[in-house]
């Protein structure tokens, strides 16, 4: 696995009178898992979908690699979130048409291979999360927590280097939200993959190695805590893991 | 209350006016071809000569041709008004309205629609009655006159259009779901039964020996009953063999798939092979009956150049084409409405999902191309599925040279290449809302 840094700078963003980002800088570590909290309209999926690539700000920078993602054209950040970004939603967002297998399949298919290429690996995915025997089964027909799982295999899948999850657990109860989290956990940190998620359950935060909380727009809380250290030193960055509010 | 609350909700939606004009104006044109045709039909029951079954004959298959993209496109716009509404009706369920409060609603939406569509289409035929007159039967013009219904007509064809439009949409309103969290089309495995097919199968069999022996059906009132019933009946069976026919070739497809538009096409196809094959339904109307028409005009072609016509025997083979090309224009303006609408249903149903491949990357061109894939297949099946089967069934009366007459050709390659770009027209008109709703 690379090394990947993700790192923002300055982002602003308003929508009409709201200003949805004020100023946030941070830097995201390789390998790390990051919970951005905050309470309903902060901002926190709005710095989610800035980071991911989804939205551009009116100002400040996003850089991944190096690559300014906020400079690149639609097509290339398209490239780059079918490539090196993964995704999981509040409710999947799983094709219900096709079944658990193709839809982790999809995700191969896109970066340009074929089923037949793609369907041991989804395959594979899919049983690494405990899903085995259920491949032909369509999304409508699993349960809310196995079609999460699935959403989870779609996103790890092509070896992606960030997943980005927004509320991955909000339509779960506890027992099933934290078996969730179990596996979006061994499915990303475990492999030495990079996990950015929004959540605003503070026990689904807890799980991860650091919260960040944002309220108005603004960074207003950055802590690391257990299970696990902050990661160290990244292509000579000295600002890992720091989150400023402006 | 569910009137008043139609009231407040009546205000425009975050999607704009855009799913109230599609299907306002699909019915527009809807009301407008079924007045013209009403009105043309009308002159043709003042004939009493020895024709004039004939020419009552064509005016009820006309009639049937409408009818079926009718009740289609009344189905559409009924799911479209209810995606429209969607965050406002689930919010009334957990409010504490009924099931019932809230499909009553999607309904009166959809009556309400289709009442100014087809309050503006008839207007709209009044308007077209001087061009319309034009038109030549029997050697002269109809005359404006002669093709406006009166005023009980209009009335009586606004508000049937209404009534089919608010029944097909209260039923097709049983597959789709209000929940307090939302409006969803109810998810069902899709199953791809063989035995309506069978019996479908027997019911065209029936239908075309009934109309090789017309005459035994006695008077002229009643072989026009049959005929109308007969050509009902092969519609019907049409649209039942290829819903199967199509689930059977997209399943296939979907198994062999290797490119991502490919299998989400077909997949597209097996969520619903009845509601892919609605959408190309009037394509295989007009397939059909084109092929009956080029026949038919290869027929009298060779009739009219054997000798001399004297009487209203005259005019019929000019006449019989010009109905031929009223019938397959107006069928064919049906057919790109309801696609249109249609389309724009399926959008709007599938808005997250498109909106979540688009955040996965998935660029737009490879969602546009996996519903042209779910639309062509379709469109394949129904244009050459149900010409082959049109000429399987004339075979035996005509035989394979007036089949195979330039003519009869001509008439049924331009019919399939006109149902192909009105297909493609409006996937290409809806496609704006693809990227609408894609916009991650």
């Amino acid at each position: 696995m690379n090394a990947s840094t993700l790192q923002a700078s300055l982002l602003t963003k308003q929508y009409g009178p709201t200003r949805a980002l004020d100023g946030v800088s941070l830097e995201i570590a390789p390998g790390s898992s990051t919970a951005i909290m905050g309470a309903s309209g902060s901002g926190k999926t709005t710095l989610l979908h800035v980071l991911a690539g989804i939205l551009l700000p009116d100002s400040g920078s996003v850089t991944f690699d190096g690559t300014p993602i906020s400079a690149i054209n639609d097509r290339e950040r398209s490239r780059l979130r079918r490539d090196q970004f993964g995704f999981v939603f509040q409710q999947g967002l799983l094709m219900p048409e096709l079944t658990a297998l193709e839809n982790v399949a999809l995700a191969l298919m896109l970066q340009g291979r074929s089923k037949r290429e793609s369907i041991a690996p989804a395959a594979h995915a899919l049983a690494t999360l405990g899903l085995a025997g259920l491949e032909d089964r369509r999304i409508g027909e699993l349960s809310g927590g196995q079609a999460q799982r699935v959403a989870i295999a779609r996103a790890q899948v092509t070896g992606a280097r960030i997943v980005f999850a927004d509320e991955p657990t909000g339509a779960l109860d506890s027992t099933t939200s934290s078996d969730v989290m179990d596996a979006l956990l061994d499915s990303t940190v475990a492999q030495g993959r990079t996990l950015v998620m929004v959540t605003h359950d503070a026990t689904v935060a807890a799980r991860c190695q650091r919260v960040i909380s944002v309220r108005d727009g603004r960074i207003v809380g950055d802590s690391w805590s257990s299970p696990a250290a902050p990661p160290v030193q990244h292509q000579g960055s000295a600002a890992v893991g720091k989150g400023t509010a402006r | 209350m569910i009137l008043r609350v139609f009231s407040l909700l009546s205000r425009p939606s975050r999607q704009g006016l855009g799913p109230v004009l599609l299907p306002g104006v699909a019915f527009a044109c809807v009301t407008a071809l079924l007045a013209i045709v009403l009105g043309g039909a009308q002159t043709f029951w003042s004939y009493s000569d020895e024709l004039a079954g004939l020419y009552q004959a064509f005016t009820v298959i006309a009639l049937v041709l409408m009818g079926i993209p009718l009740i289609s496109l009344g189905a559409a716009a009924a799911k479209l008004s209810a995606r429209r509404r969607d965050h406002r009706l689930a919010t009334l369920r957990l409010l504490g309205a009924t099931s019932f409060d809230t499909s009553a609603l999607a309904v009166i939406e959809a009556a309400t629609v289709a009442l100014l569509g087809a309050v503006l289409g008839t207007l709209l035929s009044l308007v077209a009655s001087p061009l319309i007159g034009l038109i030549h039967f029997r050697g002269s013009a109809l005359g404006m006159t002669a093709v406006m219904l009166p005023a009980w007509a209009s009335i009586a064809v606004a508000i049937g259009v209404t009534l089919i439009a608010t029944l097909s949409a209260a039923f097709s309103l049983k597959r789709v779901h209000i929940s307090p969290l939302g409006v969803a089309l109810k998810q069902q495995a899709p199953a791809i039964p063989w035995l309506p097919a069978l019996l479908a199968v027997i019911g065209l069999i029936l239908a075309s020996l009934a109309t090789g022996n017309l005459s035994a059906f006695g008077g002229v009132t009643a072989i026009i009953a049959a005929l109308g019933i007969a050509l009902t009946l092969m519609l019907f069976a049409i649209d039942v063999i290829g819903t199967w026919m199509l689930g059977m070739t997209a399943r296939r497809q979907a198994r062999r798939a290797q490119a991502p538009a490919r299998l989400l096409g077909a997949r597209a196809i097996l969520e619903s092979p009845r509601a892919a094959w609605r959408q190309v339904s009037g394509v295989a109307v007009s397939s059909f009956v084109a092929v009956f028409a080029g026949a038919g005009v290869a027929l009298l072609g060779a009739m009219e150049g054997s000798g001399e016509q004297i009487g209203p025997e005259a005019h019929l083979v000019t006449d019989i084409r010009t109905g031929v090309i009223i019938v397959v224009v107006g069928t064919f303006v049906m057919v790109a409405c309801t696609i249109g609408v249609n389309q724009a249903a399926q959008i709007l149903d599938r808005a997250d999902i498109s909106r979540s491949l688009s955040v996965m990357g998935a660029p737009l061109e490879l969602q546009d191309s996996a519903r042209r894939q779910a639309a062509v297949r379709p469109l394949m099946l129904a244009s050459l599925g149900s010409a082959t089967l049109a000429a399987i069934l004339l075979f035996p009366l005509v035989g394979g040279a007036l089949l195979l007459a330039p003519v009869s050709l001509a008439v049924v390659l331009s019919s399939i290449a006109l149902g192909f770009a009105l297909v493609f027209v409006a996937l290409a008109a809806t496609k704006p809302l693809l990227r609408q709703v894609s916009i991650a």
